[in-house]
C-alpha cells in the first residue's frame, strides 16, 4: 500500500522489512492466530458485570438477594405463608428476615411503648393522660365501634388505647423496623418476610456466596409447582445483562464487520487488499480478545477499537516519519482516564494501549507482508484532493459546534453508572419495583462496634440522625437501632416517665374503660406493659429476645469487629444525595449504595469529563507539536477536538441520548480521532501535498459504522454509546479535513521577512 | 345380602344424578333470592332506612347496641349514622371510607394498615353493591355476588357472601349474611363476621325507597361536614 511520507527511501521502514520477509511474518502470523484460536479468543464472552463504573464502597454486597415467590391465585395467603416456612427450612442460614417478624414486633412494641416515645413527646403525653383526655379517647373509641369497619382498627386500639403511637407517627415512619414494609405496597409476615396485598407474592431476603438463581432452585425443589420462585436479586440482574450482552455482542460484530467489508472494499476497490485489509483488523480482534476481559460497559470499546483498527488498512497521510504520532495520539486517548476514579476505566486506560498497539502493529507488520505474499502492487487507485485552507469557513464550523456544544450541555440528562440500561426488566424484577420496593434504590450505612451488642447501642443513637434525611432524601429508614434506646436517652425518658405518675394515670384509664363498659382485660398488653417501668428497651434486651435473629441479618462481621448496617431506602428522585451526618459521639455517618455511587457521579460527571477532555486534548496537541514542531498546527488539531467533542454533546442533545460515565471514553476517542485528521491534513495542507481524502472520509465512516452498529443493538446502553461514536467519527472526519488546517492557517505566524515587507 | 342388577343400577344412576339435582336446585335458589332481591335495587335511585346496629366483641362486657339511620344514594354513596353523640358516622364514597365520631370533640379512629385496606376496600365495595342498582342487561343481578363465594340456605331468605378463595380479605371478614324481606326484596339484615371473632349486625327496617333527593342530600351534607372537619 503506497502512503504519502516524508521518510527518505534509504530509511529503514517496517513497511519494508515486513515486505522483504513477507512469508516469514505470514507464517508467525498465521502460527500467532492459531494460538489465540486455541486459547479461547473465537469464543470470547461478555460477563455480567455492570458495577465496574461504581467505587467500590458503593457496589452491592455479593452475598444479598432476594427470593420472590409467586402463584397464580391458586393458593391463600395462608399456603403462600406456610410454603415461605417451608423455604426458610431449606434455605436454613442463608434466608434472613426482610422485616421484624411481625409477633415479635408487636410483642417488643407493646412491652415498651411508653419508652419508645421520645422526650420531646412526654409534654404532649402528659396532656393524653389527664383525665380529660383518657374520657376523650374512651368516648372515641366507644363511639365508633357501631361502625362495620371498626374491626379493621380493633388491633391497633386494643395495643395503643390512647394513641399515644400518634406521638411518633412522624418519627416512627422515618426510622421504623417495618421500613420495608412502609415503602411498599406489602405487609410484613409473621415469619419477617414481605406479603403483597393481594397475597399472590412474597418477597424474602437471602444472604450466601452461593448463586441466586442455585437458591431459587434449591428452594423450588422443596415446593412444589404451586409457586414460582425467582432469583430478584442482583444476581439476576448480572445474569440478564450476561445473556443480553453475550446475544447483542455477536451480533454486532457480524453487523459491524459486514459494514467495514462494504467501506473498504469501496475505498480500495482492490479484492486482495479488502481482504488482506480485514484479515489484519479480525487477527486483531483476536489477538486483543485474548487478554481482553470485557463486561457489558467495556464491551462496545471493544467493538470500536475494531471500527478503528479498520482505519489503518485504509491509504492515509502521517503525521510524522514512520506515522508514530498519529498512532500515539490514538493509543493514549484514554490515558486521561487513569486519574478518574471509575475503576473500570482505569483499567482500559492502559489496556486501550495495549489494544491499539496490537490491533496497529498487525496492520503495520502484516498487512504489507501480506499484500506482498498475494503480490499485491504498492500503488493505490485512491483519489486525492489538495486542501485549500480557508479561515473563515473554519472559524465559522467551530464557533457553530463550540455554540452548540455549549447550548447542548445545560440540557443534557446525566445518568449514574447505577441506571445503565443493558437487559430490559423481566416481569419478576418490575413486579417487585411495583410492589414492594426498588432494591436498586436501597443504600447503607454502617455502625461499627466491637461486639454486636456495642454496634447496637451505637446504632441506637445513629437511628435518630439517619431519621432526619427522612422525607427529603430517603423514604424510610431501615435500621434495629430504631427500636432500642441508648443509656442516656433511656435515663432520660425514665426520668421523664416517672414525673407523669403513670401508675395513677393507667389506674385512672382501667376506671373509666370499665365505666363505658369495656373490659380492662382486652387492654392488657398495654396497661401492663406501661405500668412495668423494668421493661426497657436496652440493646442488651433486644439481642436476648426472640428479635436477635432479625437483628443479626444487619450485621457484618469484620475483623476485629461487628458492623450494623442500617439500610436506607432513598428517595426515587435522582438529583438528591443524602449528606454526611455528624453523630452526637463525633463519627461520621456516611451512606453508601449503587444509588449514591451513580447520583454522586451524576451530580459531578460534567467537571469530570471536562478534567478527561481537557487532559486529552493537550496531550494530542503535544504529541503533534512533538512530532511537527509547529504550535500552529498542534493548537489547531486540538481545537478541531474539542469542536468534535462539542459536536457530539450536540449530536447527543439531538437524539435525546444521556450523559453518563459509560459514554466519557467516546468523547477522548473523538477527541483523539479529530486530533489525528486535523495533523494530517495540517501536515498536507502545510506542504502543499494532496491528501488521501478517500481515505480520510472512508476511515471516518469506519469508524461510524462501529457505531452504527452499536447503535443498532438491542442493548440501551450500547446505542447511547453507539449514537455518541458515530457522531463523534463522522464530524472528526469533517472537522479534522475542513476546519484543522483552516484554524492552522489562521495561527501561523507569517514569515519574519513576508511580516517585515 | 345381595343386591339385584335393576336395584344397582338404580342405585348408582342416583349416586351420580343426585349432586347435579342438589347443585341445580341451589342455583334455582340463588336464581331466586338474586331475583328478589334485584326487584327493589334496580329501582332504587336512593334509600333511607332505620338503622340497628349490635357489635359483639371481645373488648366489650356487653354487645353494643346503638340506633341509627341509613342512607344510600345512587350509585356510590352510602352512610350509616348513629342517632345522639355518642355515636358515629360511617361514609362511603366511592373508594373513599370515613368514619368519624359524631362528637366534634372526639378524634377519628387510627388510620387502617395497608395490609388492611383490601379487606376494608371489599366491604365497602360489598355494602354499596347490596344497595345499588344492578345493570339492567339479563343476568345482571348477578353483579351482587361477582367475585364471591355464596352460599343460600333453603328455608330462609338469607344469602351468606364470603370472601373468594385465596383473598387476602379472608383474614379480616369471614362472611356478611344478608337476609332479604321475602315479600319486598328489601335487605333487612347484614350480619358481618369477622375473623377473629366479632360480629357486627346491621338491622334495617321501615325503608323509604327513592324519597325527595333533598332529604337525602340534607344527611349526606352533615355527615361530609363532619367528615370534613375530622380531616381538617
Amino acid at each position: 500500500m503506497a502512503e504519502p511520507t516524508n521518510a527518505k527511501p534509504a530509511r529503514p521502514s517496517l513497511r519494508a522489512l515486513s515486505r522483504r520477509y513477507a512469508w516469514i511474518v505470514v507464517a508467525v502470523w498465521a502460527v500467532a492466530c492459531g494460538v489465540f484460536v486455541m486459547r479461547g479468543a473465537l469464543s470470547v464472552e461478555v460477563s455480567g458485570d455492570l458495577e465496574g463504573l461504581l467505587p467500590p464502597e458503593h457496589r452491592a454486597a455479593p452475598d444479598r438477594g432476594y427470593l420472590l415467590l409467586q402463584h397464580e391465585g391458586d393458593l391463600s395467603p395462608d399456603e403462600l405463608l406456610s410454603v415461605a416456612d417451608r423455604v426458610h427450612e431449606v434455605l436454613d442460614e442463608a434466608w434472613v428476615p426482610i422485616v421484624a417478624p411481625a409477633a415479635e414486633r408487636n410483642g417488643w412494641l407493646d412491652a415498651h411503648a411508653l419508652y419508645l416515645l421520645p422526650t420531646s413527646t412526654h409534654e404532649a403525653l402528659a396532656e393524653r393522660l389527664t383525665d380529660d383526655s383518657i374520657r376523650a379517647a374512651v368516648d372515641s373509641l366507644r363511639s365508633t365501634m357501631s361502625s362495620p369497619f371498626f374491626g379493621l382498627t380493633m388491633a391497633e386500639s386494643r395495643r395503643d388505647p390512647l394513641r399515644l403511637r400518634a406521638l411518633t407517627a412522624g418519627v416512627e415512619a422515618r426510622a421504623s423496623w417495618d421500613a420495608p414494609a412502609i415503602a411498599s405496597r406489602a405487609a410484613p409476615t409473621p415469619g419477617g418476610d414481605l406479603l403483597a396485598h393481594d397475597g399472590r407474592s412474597l418477597l424474602m431476603a437471602t444472604r450466601s456466596h452461593r448463586d441466586g438463581e442455585d437458591l431459587a432452585a434449591l428452594a423450588a425443589q422443596s415446593v412444589g409447582e404451586a409457586v414460582k420462585i425467582t432469583d430478584v436479586g442482583p444476581g439476576a440482574d448480572r445474569r440478564a445483562a450476561k445473556r443480553s450482552a453475550n446475544t447483542a455482542f455477536t451480533k454486532t460484530l457480524l453487523v459491524m464487520l459486514a459494514g467495514l467489508t462494504l467501506i473498504v472494499a469501496a475505498a480500495l476497490r482492490n479484492v486482495r487488499r479488502t481482504l488482506a485489509g480485514l484479515l489484519c483488523v479480525a487477527s486483531g480482534g483476536l489477538a486483543c480478545a485474548s487478554f481482553v476481559a470485557l463486561d457489558p460497559v467495556s464491551a462496545p470499546l471493544f467493538i470500536l477499537a475494531l471500527g478503528i483498527a479498520s482505519g489503518a488498512a485504509l491509504p492515509l497521510s502521517r503525521i510524522s516519519t514512520g506515522g508514530w504520532a498519529g498512532l500515539l495520539v490514538l493509543a493514549t486517548a484514554l490515558v486521561p482516564l487513569a486519574a478518574l476514579d471509575f475503576a473500570l476505566w482505569k483499567t482500559w486506560a492502559t489496556l486501550w494501549i495495549a489494544v491499539t498497539l496490537t490491533m496497529r502493529g498487525m496492520t503495520r507488520v502484516v498487512l504489507p507482508a501480506l499484500l506482498e505474499v498475494m503480490r499485491v502492487p504498492e500503488r493505490d487507485r485512491a483519489a486525492r484532493i489538495v486542501l485549500r485552507p480557508n479561515p473563515v469557513i473554519a472559524v465559522a464550523i467551530s464557533m457553530g459546534l463550540l455554540g452548540g456544544g455549549w447550548w447542548a450541555i445545560e440540557g443534557l440528562r446525566v445518568r449514574g453508572a447505577d441506571r445503565l440500561e443493558v437487559a430490559p426488566s423481566t416481569h419478576a424484577t418490575s413486579h417487585v419495583r411495583e410492589t414492594y420496593f426498588d432494591p436498586g434504590l436501597v443504600a447503607h450505612a454502617r455502625t461499627d462496634g466491637d461486639d454486636l451488642e456495642q454496634a447496637l447501642t451505637r446504632a441506637a443513637g445513629d437511628a435518630r440522625v439517619l431519621a432526619t434525611l427522612v422525607p427529603t432524601e430517603a423514604r424510610v429508614v431501615d435500621t434495629p437501632g430504631s427500636l432500642v434506646l441508648p443509656a442516656e436517652e433511656l435515663e432520660r425518658r425514665k426520668a421523664g416517665l416517672v414525673k407523669l405518675d403513670l401508675t395513677g394515670r393507667l389506674a385512672k384509664l382501667r376506671e373509666l374503660l370499665s365505666a363505658r363498659g369495656f373490659r380492662p382485660a382486652a387492654f392488657g398488653e398495654f396497661l401492663r406493659s406501661a405500668a412495668d417501668p423494668d421493661r426497657v428497651p436496652t440493646p442488651a434486651a433486644a439481642l436476648e429476645g426472640p428479635l436477635a435473629r432479625w437483628i443479626r441479618g444487619y450485621a457484618v462481621e469484620d475483623e476485629g469487629g461487628v458492623s450494623l448496617q442500617a439500610r436506607i431506602h432513598l428517595a426515587p428522585d435522582p438529583d438528591v444525595l443524602p449528606p454526611a451526618l455528624e453523630t452526637p459521639d463525633g463519627r461520621t455517618l456516611v451512606v453508601h449504595g449503587p444509588a449514591i455511587g451513580g447520583r454522586v457521579q451524576a451530580r459531578t460527571f460534567l467537571d469530570r469529563l471536562g478534567l478527561a477532555a481537557g487532559a486529552q486534548l493537550w496531550l494530542g496537541a503535544f504529541i503533534v507539536w512533538l512530532a511537527v514542531r509547529q504550535f500552529s498546527v498542534a493548537l489547531a488539531s486540538a481545537l478541531a477536538g474539542a469542536c468534535v467533542q462539542a459536536g457530539v454533546l450536540l449530536a447527543m442533545k439531538l437524539t435525546g441520548v444521556p450523559l453518563s460515565p459509560a459514554v466519557l471514553p467516546v468523547f477522548l476517542l473523538a477527541g483523539a480521532a479529530a486530533t489525528v485528521a486535523s495533523a494530517r491534513a495540517c501536515r498536507s495542507a502545510g506542504a502543499g501535498t494532496p491528501v488521501f481524502a478517500t481515505g480520510v472520509l472512508a476511515a471516518g465512516v469506519g469508524q461510524a459504522t462501529a457505531g452504527l452498529a452499536l447503535a443498532a443493538s438491542p442493548i440501551p446502553l450500547w446505542a447511547d454509546i453507539g449514537v455518541a461514536a458515530a457522531a463523534g467519527s463522522l464530524l472528526a472526519s469533517g472537522v479534522g479535513l475542513f476546519v484543522g488546517p483552516g484554524l492552522a492557517a489562521l495561527l501561523e505566524r507569517p514569515p519574519r521577512e513576508e511580516a517585515e515587507s | 345380602m345381595k343386591l339385584s342388577r335393576r336395584v344397582m343400577m338404580v342405585g348408582g344412576a342416583a349416586a351420580v344424578l343426585a349432586p347435579r339435582r342438589a347443585e341445580a336446585v341451589d342455583q334455582r335458589l340463588l336464581q331466586n333470592r338474586l331475583e328478589l332481591w334485584s326487584n327493589y335495587a334496580r329501582r332504587t335511585k336512593n334509600v333511607m332506612a332505620r338503622l340497628v346496629t349490635t357489635r359483639e366483641t371481645s373488648l366489650l362486657d356487653e354487645p353494643l347496641v346503638t340506633q341509627g339511620s341509613m342512607v344510600f344514594d345512587a350509585p356510590t354513596t352510602l352512610v350509616l349514622r348513629d342517632d345522639g353523640l355518642t355515636g358515629s358516622s360511617s361514609l362511603i364514597e366511592g373508594e373513599r371510607i370515613t368514619v368519624v365520631p359524631n362528637q366534634t370533640t372526639l378524634a377519628s379512629p387510627p388510620e387502617v394498615e395497608p395490609a388492611l385496606r383490601e379487606a376494608q376496600r371489599w366491604l365497602a365495595n360489598l355494602l354499596l353493591r347490596l344497595f345499588a342498582p344492578p345493570p339492567k342487561e339479563e343476568g345482571g343481578e348477578r353483579s351482587l355476588i361477582e367475585g364471591l363465594r355464596v352460599d343460600v340456605p333453603r328455608r330462609s331468605f338469607r344469602m351468606e357472601l364470603m370472601p373468594a378463595r385465596g383473598s387476602v380479605v379472608r383474614k379480616t371478614f369471614r362472611s356478611v349474611t344478608v337476609h332479604l324481606d321475602p315479600v319486598v326484596g328489601t335487605v333487612t339484615q347484614i350480619l358481618i363476621a369477622q375473623t377473629q371473632g366479632d360480629r357486627v349486625r346491621l338491622q334495617l327496617s321501615d325503608h323509604r325507597q327513592n324519597v325527595d333527593q333533598a332529604d337525602v342530600d340534607a344527611v349526606l351534607e352533615t355527615v361530609r361536614t363532619r367528615a370534613a372537619g375530622a380531616a381538617g
